[in-house]
This record gives structure tokens, sequence and C-alpha cells, in this order.
């Protein structure tokens, strides 16, 4: 808790560039965000090498083998089912793994489109202000007062399901979202004393957005597409979940929930386990992503830094 | 204040003009409702003659002028095949069932399941955010942001399947789905409150924590008061403004999660409706779904924003 | 801690004795106040002087007993309100003291103010608390206390909101609430600061208005030498969370003793308020969290020598119930 007090003689301490391993001590002093990186980056390199790290073929049946629990002995390989089989004998540790590659690629491309649509938009709409602005925001405005999801239902139901029609929708309904971001930093930046004296001094505009500009929106931009990523993989999980997404042969983590629905009550991991990569993955996102704001804020960082 | 009003009511109809272009742009132009009724194997003649019986072979202008017009009267066409078995190829787009009355009908019951969770969300977010305002950086603070990330990252339909494994298949206290008596409200409500809840106490606990540290929170402490009346009294309804202007938004969001809730628990409401609209290509059907929906996102935020200027003294007379 | 014989408190409303307030910051700590000690006489104004950042503020805040902890930690050997150990009181008992036996109003009246709260509401809300009268009774009593502080047609104002004042009459609506139990003590914390210079005149008048017709003692924490001398019996001086000089404010004024004291002298215009030579005091306060172990001073004391440094020179008596903490303090005169 802060005082009334004014602050004018506080030192603000260890403020102004910390370097990359203040950073890493930071992380390592707050246990809670280092298991989400390392669960993070455990993720990335299973999903990456799919192939290497799954114990089993994911699209090997087996009749003999259908709604195995947890820890079954595997028949043929003689590898165990470390997380059971599906409704068609399929491991689902296998699944799971390449599902996830699915479902952290949506979230990773669509948020990627989003990001460079919105931020693109966002910076022009803010530097040139005006009419640009005008129509820019208005869109935004329109965008944000209806559901997201309705909007990415309907427009999948017109386009059509798959993988890249979803990244696209999804990034569609949420390139507001940085728009937003871009532009309210922009219009704070641009009245910046060095920001004016680059265009005293007869600065091309291109060469003020992103020498000026741009690197100093960066970091916010960083934690909200962390946080984007998280929020187009559960957007993924529901579209897929109710049909609109992923569509088989292709699986996802949302698809693996739908299709384990009708085993809920016999086999519950085919339910309870996708969800859960989901739930851990988007925690982990939205930890790093707090953790991140926290560490890049400039009122709040000494905190962490110190 | 009545300037602002009409302003503001006025905005509301320009966005929900551009919905209902949109739909119909996207309904009309990118895909054919012809196909989409009828399925991508459909037979050529069948297409043609369908197009004919829906109007679709007018000019576009005419198409959209007529698809505005009934929107205006609440008529949205007639469903292609909600209610029937099989769809009628001969009959379908010029008779049946008008599609808004049963798009209404569902209305009250995702009301009800949303204000429910809305009401469930913010009281427990308020508990939370205040805790965790009132011991900032405490292991209770820490705690609580743990706990509200875990909310936000929740996918709540999955949270639907697994409060249905415990509460209603393992305990037995609660039907697995449905609609009937408070029942079968709550696993779905309960379901639908926990991302709010996420949210919402991250918000009050930095509205919370901003108003605790301004120059007149240490006037009041001044003059004696005891903390829970500083905290409760002043702190919190101040804190409520930017709270407040954020229920919108949350309740949009429930409305959205609604959606896929819905279908977990098989309540009857819109987000049920939609979805099956959608699998069974029900064109006007989805349409008028969308539009109600837009509507109340729409409506929603109006009100928001007139409750808004209520709560500030400082917006009401400035 | 060991305890003062009580007989001492004759005629002394307020005692605080060697009173340290430090806050932990990641910049490491600041020690804002370091040992500060002061009386209080029933009735008479004593102002407490010093630049910004000297550890005004967080002095009277130690004193209401509302320092926000963490992240201030403090200590006192004395602090007492009459017969009142204000070091034991429980919260309960501290809380029925805030607001009734001893007020405090702040630098910027706007911000003090809730802004979402009728002026007659935060008014009345110190009866309802202290007395628990019924809402119309402190609506009427409100009213009265507004029209005691003079401001014009206080029954037809008295449902406004603060951010339909104007500064002087918000800080007017401050010390309405100030006075509403009618206090021993009021703490005005750079009361007319934020003010312009006409207002500030007559937030001062209303102020001595209410200690004629009260008696009650007033601590004016100011960085206006020239507010201080006008309106002050006593003053204490204070320099880097420091108390550097005591006394009758007249003679401090009439001659400083403490180098500080005499640079803040010679830094106010002349008399006739031309701005003709000022001398404002060169360099700036030590950083609180690296307080030399001698004198504060020493980098901007003219008169410093080698011993300054080293030693913290203690608070001595100079002349009559003038007392000053500095090693030449008898040996200086204002040049
Ligand atoms: N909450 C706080 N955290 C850290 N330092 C503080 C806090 N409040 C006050 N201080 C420091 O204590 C010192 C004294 O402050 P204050 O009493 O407000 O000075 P002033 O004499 O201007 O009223 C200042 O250096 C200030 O920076
Ligand atoms: S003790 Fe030394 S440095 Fe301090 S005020 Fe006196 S002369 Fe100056
Ligand atoms: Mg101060």
């Amino acid at each position: 808790m802060m005082t009334a007090i004014d602050h004018t003689t506080t030192d603000d301490g260890a403020g102004q560039s910390p370097g990359l391993w203040r950073y890493l001590r930071a992380l390592a002093r707050d246990p809670v965000t280092l298991l989400a990186v390392v669960f993070l980056i455990v993720l990335a390199i299973s999903a990456l090498g799919a192939e290497l790290v799954a114990p089993h073929d994911p699209t090997r049946l087996s009749l003999a083998m259908r709604n195995k629990p947890p820890l079954s002995p595997g028949l043929l390989e003689g590898v165990t089912h470390y997380l059971g089989t599906d409704e068609l004998g399929r491991d689902l540790l296998s699944r799971l793994i390449f599902g996830g590659r699915v479902s952290i690629a949506v979230g990773l491309i669509g948020a990627l489109f989003a990001g460079v649509f919105g931020t693109t938009l966002g910076l022009i709409a803010g530097y040139y202000r005006g009419r640009t602005d005008d129509a820019v925001m208005r869109a935004v405005d329109a965008m944000a007062a209806l559901p997201t999801l309705l909007i990415a239902l309907f427009f999948l139901f017109v386009v059509g399901a798959g993988f890249w029609n979803l990244v696209i929708v999804l990034a569609f309904v949420r390139w507001r979202v940085f728009a937003r971001l871009t532009r309210g930093m922009v219009l704070s930046l641009r009245e910046q004393p060095y920001v004016l004296a680059a265009k005293a001094i007869g600065a091309s505009d291109t060469r003020i957005i992103f020498r000026h500009v741009l690197p100093n929106i960066l970091s916010p931009l960083m934690v909200l597409f962390t946080l984007e990523v998280a929020v187009l993989i559960l957007a993924e999980a529901a579209l897929s979940f109710l049909g609109f997404g992923i569509q088989p042969p292709d699986s996802s983590w949302g698809l693996m929930i739908a299709r384990g629905r009708e085993y809920l009550t016999s086999a519950w991991w085919l339910v309870t386990l996708p969800g859960l990569a989901i739930f851990l993955t988007t925690l982990g996102l939205n930890l790093v992503a707090a953790w991140a704001r926290a560490i890049t804020d400039p009122v709040q960082r000494w905190r962490w830094l110190a | 204040m009545s300037r602002f009003f009409i302003r503001r009511v006025w905005h509301s109809f320009v966005v929900l003009f551009v919905v209902l272009t949109f739909v119909f742009i996207a309904g009309r132009m990118i895909g054919d409702p012809a196909i989409l009724l009828l399925g991508p194997e459909a037979s050529p003649a069948d297409i043609l003659r369908v197009r004919g019986q829906m109007g679709l072979e007018a000019p576009l202008w005419d198409q959209y002028v007529r698809f505005m017009m009934g929107a205006v009267q609440g008529d949205f066409g007639t469903t292609f095949r909600y209610g029937f078995a099989v769809p009628d190829v001969a009959t379908a787009g010029s008779t049946g069932t008008p599609v808004l009355p049963l798009v209404l009908e569902r209305l009250p019951a995702t009301y009800l399941l949303a204000v429910t969770a809305m009401a469930i969300a913010g009281s427990i977010a308020l508990v939370l955010g205040c805790l965790a305002a009132m011991y900032p950086r405490s292991v209770l603070d820490r705690a609580i942001n743990v706990i509200s990330l875990a909310g936000v990252s929740t996918v709540d339909f999955w949270l639907g399947f697994m409060l249905i494994l415990l509460f209603s298949v393992q305990l037995g206290w609660f039907p697995t789905s449905g609609f009937g008596g408070i029942s079968f409200l709550v696993l779905p409500a309960m379901t639908l409150a926990v991302r709010p809840i996420g949210r919402v106490s991250q918000l009050v606990r930095s509205a919370m924590l901003d108003e605790l540290s301004k120059p007149y929170i240490d006037a009041l402490r001044a003059k004696g008061f005891p903390e829970r009346r500083i905290v409760f009294r002043h702190a919190l309804k101040n804190a409520s403004i930017p709270v407040a202007t954020m229920v919108g938004e949350e309740l949009l969001q429930i409305v959205q999660g609604a959606i896929v809730v819905e279908v977990v628990f098989a309540w009857p409401g819109v987000g049920s409706l939609l979805v099956t609209a959608l699998s069974t290509r029900d064109l006007p059907l989805v349409e008028a779904t969308v539009f109600i929906l837009a509507l109340t996102a729409i409506t929603i935020n109006l009100i928001v924003d007139l409750v808004y200027t209520r709560l500030d003294p400082r917006v009401r007379f400035g | 801690m060991t305890r003062e014989p009580q007989a001492q408190g004759e005629g002394r409303v307020l005692e605080v004795a060697d009173l340290w307030v430090e806050f932990a910051t990641p910049g490491g700590t600041v020690y804002a106040v370091n040992g500060v000690g002061f009386d209080l006489r029933r009735g008479e104004t004593l102002a407490i002087l010093g630049e910004s950042g000297c550890g005004k503020s967080v002095t009277a805040l130690a004193v209401m007993g509302i320092l926000r902890a963490p992240p201030a930690r403090f200590r006192a050997r004395t602090m007492r309100l009459g017969e009142v150990d204000l070091l034991r009181a429980s919260p309960a008992e501290m809380r029925s003291i805030r607001g009734a036996r001893i007020a405090m109003i702040f630098q910027d009246p706007f911000m003090s103010l809730n802004p979402t709260k009728t002026v007659g509401q935060q008014i009345g809300e110190v009866f309802r608390v202290h007395r628990g009268v019924s809402q119309a009774e402190a609506r009427r009593l409100a009213i009265g206390l507004m029209e005691r502080v003079r401001i014009p047609s206080a029954k037809r104002r008295v449902d406004d909101y603060p951010h339909q004042f104007s500064g002087g009459m918000s800080q007017r609506i401050m010390v309405a609430s100030a006075i509403a139990l009618g206090p021993e003590i009021l703490l005005a914390d750079e009361p007319t600061t934020a003010l312009d210079v006409t207002v500030q005149a007559q937030i001062m008048d209303i102020l001595a208005e209410l200690r004629r017709e009260s008696g009650m003692a007033v601590v004016l924490i100011t960085h206006d030498l020239r507010l201080a001398a006008e309106t002050a019996e006593r003053a204490a001086v204070m320099y880097a969370g420091r108390i550097v000089e005591t006394g009758p404010m007249a003679d401090i004024y009439a001659r400083p003793r403490h180098p500080y004291t005499i640079g803040l002298l010679r830094s106010l215009p002349d008399d006739e308020g031309q701005r003709r030579r000022l001398h404002p005091i060169a360099g700036t306060p030590p950083v609180l969290s690296q307080l030399p172990a001698g004198c504060a001073f020493v980098p901007r004391c003219q008169w410093a020598q080698a011993r300054c440094s080293r030693e913290l020179p203690p608070m001595r008596p100079v002349a009559g119930e003038q007392a000053c903490a500095c090693h030449f303090a008898s040996e200086l005169t204002l040049a």
C-alpha cells in the first residue's frame, strides 16, 4: 500500500534497463511463475518434436485396447499407455501431444495474425489520427460490442470449419484488442519530446514509427500477445467442441473433449485429460503474462528486480 | 444527460444496423443459402428451384432491402427444418414456423442462467478482490491472485463436465442436465461463473488498491472512522465505478460462455438453439439467433453506460 | 522503553518524544523521521517548519496513528495526548480519539474529500460515527458547521459534491469536518499550500477565529517561514527528519541560530514583498536512505567544520527557550 505522502525524494532504485540475467534472477525467486515457464518449455518441446516424444503412434487403432484407463500395459509395443487409450484404442498421451501441437498452433498463429494486423492499424490510427483513426476505432468499438465467440461461430458457419479458416476467423475477431492497445500507447507517445524532436529534424514517419514508437510499446504488446494466445487456445477448444473448429481426422484438445464426451461416465480420462492440458497451458500463459507485465511496468518493476 | 442518452442510443442503432448488414452479406454473398440449406451434395436442379422459392434470384439490393425491412418487423423468415425430422426440399423456405418466436421462447432461460452466473461471480469476486486489496502483497493476496488466474484460464465447458462427473455422477446432488427447478440451475451457473470470478476479482483488486491509495482515505482515517466503514462505504463505492463499466463486458463474456455451457448441460436457451441451428444449417434461424444475441449484447452495453452516469456525480453533472 | 514521569505534562495537550519513522523501500530503508520530539501547550499554535520532504507530514501521520504500515515502521519513547498514552491505546481507543480529540487537515483539500459523497454527508458522517446521531440531525449539524467556516449559502450547498467547490471552499469543508467535535488539537498539514494567496489568508483567518473561540491548539505544518511567523507562537524547524531548532517563533524569526534556519530566513523576499535579493539555500537535502553519521546539513552549510561530519550535534539550549542542534550555534550570527 502506498501512502498519500509525496514521493519526490524516494529513490526508485533498480529502475533503468535490467539485463536478461536480472529477469532470470527475478524468475528464480518466483517459484509459481518458474514452474509455469518450465511447463510451457516442456510443452513447446513436445509439440515441436511430437514424433520423437510420443510413446505411441497416435493414429494406431486397436479394438482390443478401447477405453483402457491410464497406466494400462500396451499390447503391441509393450509400452505402457500412461494416460490410457481412447474409444478406438489409440494412445491418449500420444494423441494429447499431437493434439496439443494443433491447439498451440491455432493460438500462436491466430494471435500472430491478429497482432500484426491490429498493431498495424493501431499504429496508423494513433499516429495519423483523423479519419483513419475514427474509422478504425468505430470498427473496434462495434466489434467489441458483440460476443467474440458469436462472431467467430457465425463466420465459421459461413466459410466452413478447418485449421486455416479457424485461424483467420480468430484473428479477425481479436485484432481489435491489439489495435486498441497500440493506438492508446501511440497517442501518448506521439507527444513525447523525443518524438517531436525527431519530427522537427525531419525524420520520416516510417523511421519515427519503427525507431521511436514501436520499440517503446513492444513489451506491453508482448504481454498482450501472451494473453491472446491463451484466449485463442480457449476459443479453439470451444469452437472445436461445438464442431466448427478443427475437424477429424485432425485433432486438437477441444475436439478430443468433444469426442470423449460420450464416454464421460465410462472413461473419465477422455474428457478430463485434454481439458486439463488446456487449463494448464492457459494458466501457464496467464501466469507468465502477469509476471511479465509486473516486471516490465516501470511503476511496479522495482518490486521484482530489487 | 438526455443529449448523451440520445447519442448513446443512436450509436447502438448504428451498431445493430451494421450487424444486420454483415449478417446479410455473410449469409447471402459468402455462402449460397440454397447450398447451406440443401448441403453441398444437392443436385443443381434442386438448388435452382430452392433459390427461386427463397427469392434469391432477385437483385441483391432488393434482397437486402427486404431482409432489413423484415428484420425491423421481427421477420427473419421461417425455419428451414427446425422441428422437422427430415429437410423437405420441396417446401423449404416457403412454409414453416417463423424463427423469431422460436428464439424469443428460449431467451428467458439464457437470461436466467446469465444473471445467476453474474450474481454468483460478482459477489465472490467482490469479496476476493477486497480481501486482496486490503492486504496487498500478503500471502492471502498472492493466493487470490493465483485463484483468479486459474479462473481466467478455465475451460468453462470442460469444467461443466468435471462438475457433472463430481456432483451428478459421483455424489448425485444435482441432475446432469436439462431444465427445471433450482437444482438444474446450480451446475451450469457455477460453471459459467468461474471465468468471470477470475477477471472481476482482479479488477476489483486493482480498483480498490487504486482507491485505497488516494489521499481522501487518509483523511477518513484521520476522522477516526472504522476501517470497515472506510473500505466498504467509501472505497468500495468509488471502486465500483470502474468496476461497473466492466460489468457489461463481463455479461457479454457470460452470454458467449453460455453458448457452449448450454450445450454441455442441455440447457434450453438461445445458445444451444444457436448451435443446433448452425449444425443443421438453418440460415434463418441462425440469423435470428445472432440478431437476438447481438441485440442483447448491445442493450447490455447501453444500460451499463447509462448506469455509469448515475453512479458518478462527476459525470452526472459534468 | 522508559516512561517519562507523569507530572511533566503541565498544560501540555500533546507530548512527543524520540519519534522515529522509517520506510522499507526497494531502494533501501528511508529514514524519514529520526528522533523528533515536541510539546504542544493548551491553545497554542506550534509551527513545524521545513523544506518539502523533511518529514513533516510523516510526523503528523505518526501522531495521528494513521501511517500505512507496511511500508512504514515507527517507534517513539513518548506519545501522549493529555492523559492518554497513544503508544498503548488500542485501535478502538485510537479511533475514538481521532477526529474527536485530535483532528487533521491536509495539503490538498480537493483530494482529501471523497468525490462521490456530498459535502454534507462527509461532514455529517463525523457525527454519525462518533455520536451516532440520525441522518437528519447530522445534516443539520453539517449546515451549522458550514456556516461556521463561512461557506456562503450553506443550506443550499450542503447537498453539493466536492467537485462543485473551489479549492478554498473545499479546504473550509475539511476544516468544518475537522472541528466538528471540538478537538483539543488540530494538525494542519500545509493547509494553504495548494491555494491562492488571497484564499490562503481567508483560511488562516478562519483557523485563527476558531482557535480564539474554542481554544484548540494547532500544529501548523508549513514550509513558509513568513506564514509561520504570522501565525505561530512557537516553532520547530525540521531538517532531514530531525528537529534542528525550536523556540518562540518571534525569537527564531528575529534571531535564528541554526545555519539552516538562517538560510530559510535569508531566502525570504524582503519585507516589502519585493524579490530584491533572494538567497536560496544552495544544494539539496540529503537522501534519507543514506543519512550521514554527523550533521545532515554539512554539504550545504557555510560554517561546516571537520567535526560536523563526525559528530551529530545534540539539541542544546542557546538563549531563553530557544534551543538548537548545531555545534557552533552560540558562535553564529546572521551575517
Ligand atoms: N510511503 C512512503 N514510502 C517511502 N518513503 C516515504 C513514504 N512516505 C514518505 N516517504 C519519505 O519520507 C520523507 C518525508 O516525507 P514527508 O513527511 O511527506 O515530507 P514533508 O516534510 O514534505 O511533509 C520523504 O523523503 C518521503 O520521500
Ligand atoms: S553542525 Fe556544522 S554542519 Fe551542521 S549546521 Fe552546525 S555548523 Fe553547519
Ligand atoms: Mg508534506
